[in-house]
């Protein structure tokens, strides 16, 4: 992929075409305020490789450790599996957009579903359910939903302290 | 991606390899073997998680799944047993408290001392 200070973008089929089950668009740009980028994927579980090389990018930007890079590396992957499952049901694509700024790392995932009760499993069992929201809760200092006009979002964020990459 | 293979290592006992990534996509497969390994009766399994560098939450539901299934009724030892060296990794099992519900052991040997068989 293509990068550059300013803007690049990548592998960019029209936008919501479903002519390619495995096109992935992706867009970056930066300034002096940060670093921002978005990915639209397919809802295809074929296609989580190419939304964590997204997030890794994003991490690639940091000096966080190796264990807080894959706890984040998880937590972004789990919101993604959990869109694909239950936000596009027409086969509508998901989003994924990373920022960096001043108070830290922050990636969304937005999809086409309706929300959810946004809360980690509290009674673990071998037969639980929420398990991925227990790793998203586990890997990020904030967390929230967002209802939009055509769907939600996931929002989770990772503090980074001032001065870190 | 990863890879899933499964071999046997002794009478009864099989060993299924997670290498590399093992997110949702390879689901699939990782039940088949699991449920292969652990098709005849009295037969036992372990699960090598030595070489799998990811992991997701619909793979530590697939294994939580399998043990349950097969928990021996009389009581005895498990079926089935986790080796996964310390790690991000392992950390995943703590995480969701699999850990204190799941035989993880950190290499193969050590699970094979769990399920007492081969």
């Amino acid at each position: 992929m293509m990068e550059s200070a300013a803007e690049s973008t990548d592998r960019m089929p029209a936008l919501g075409s479903q002519e390619s089950d495995v096109e992935v668009w992706c867009h970056h740009g930066a300034n002096e305020a940060g670093h921002r980028a978005a990915m639209e994927m397919p809802p295809d579980a074929g296609c989580l490789a190419d939304a964590r090389r997204f997030v890794e990018r994003a991490l690639d930007r940091t000096r966080l450790d190796d264990r807080s890079r894959y706890l984040l590396l998880v937590a972004v992957h789990e919101a993604v599996v959990n869109a694909i499952q239950h936000g596009s049901a027409s086969g509508e694509y998901v989003r994924v957009t990373s920022c960096r700024d001043e108070r830290g790392l922050s990636f969304t995932v937005s999809d086409r579903g309706s929300g959810f009760v946004l809360r980690p499993s509290t009674s673990p069992d071998l037969q639980g359910r929420g398990r991925g929201l227990t790793l998203m809760f586990h890997a990020v200092d904030e967390i929230s939903q967002h209802l939009l006009p055509d769907g939600k979002e996931i929002r989770m964020t990772k503090w980074l302290p001032q001065g870190h990459g | 991606m990863g890879e899933i293979a499964r071999e046997t290592i002794g009478i009864g006992l099989s060993l299924v390899r997670v290498s590399g990534v093992a997110d949702s996509s390879a689901g699939p497969d990782l039940r088949a073997a699991l449920d292969d390994a652990l098709a005849a009766p009295g037969s036992s399994l372990i699960v090598d998680l030595t070489e799998a560098t990811f992991l997701d939450s619909s793979m530590l539901g697939a294994l939580a799944a399998t043990y349950q299934r097969n928990q021996p009724a009389d009581g005895g030892p498990p079926r089935m047993a986790i080796a996964c060296t310390e790690g991000n990794v392992r950390e995943m099992f703590g995480i969701t408290a699999l850990d204190s519900l799941l035989p993880i052991r950190g290499t193969v040997d050590e699970a094979r001392e769990v399920v007492g068989s081969g």
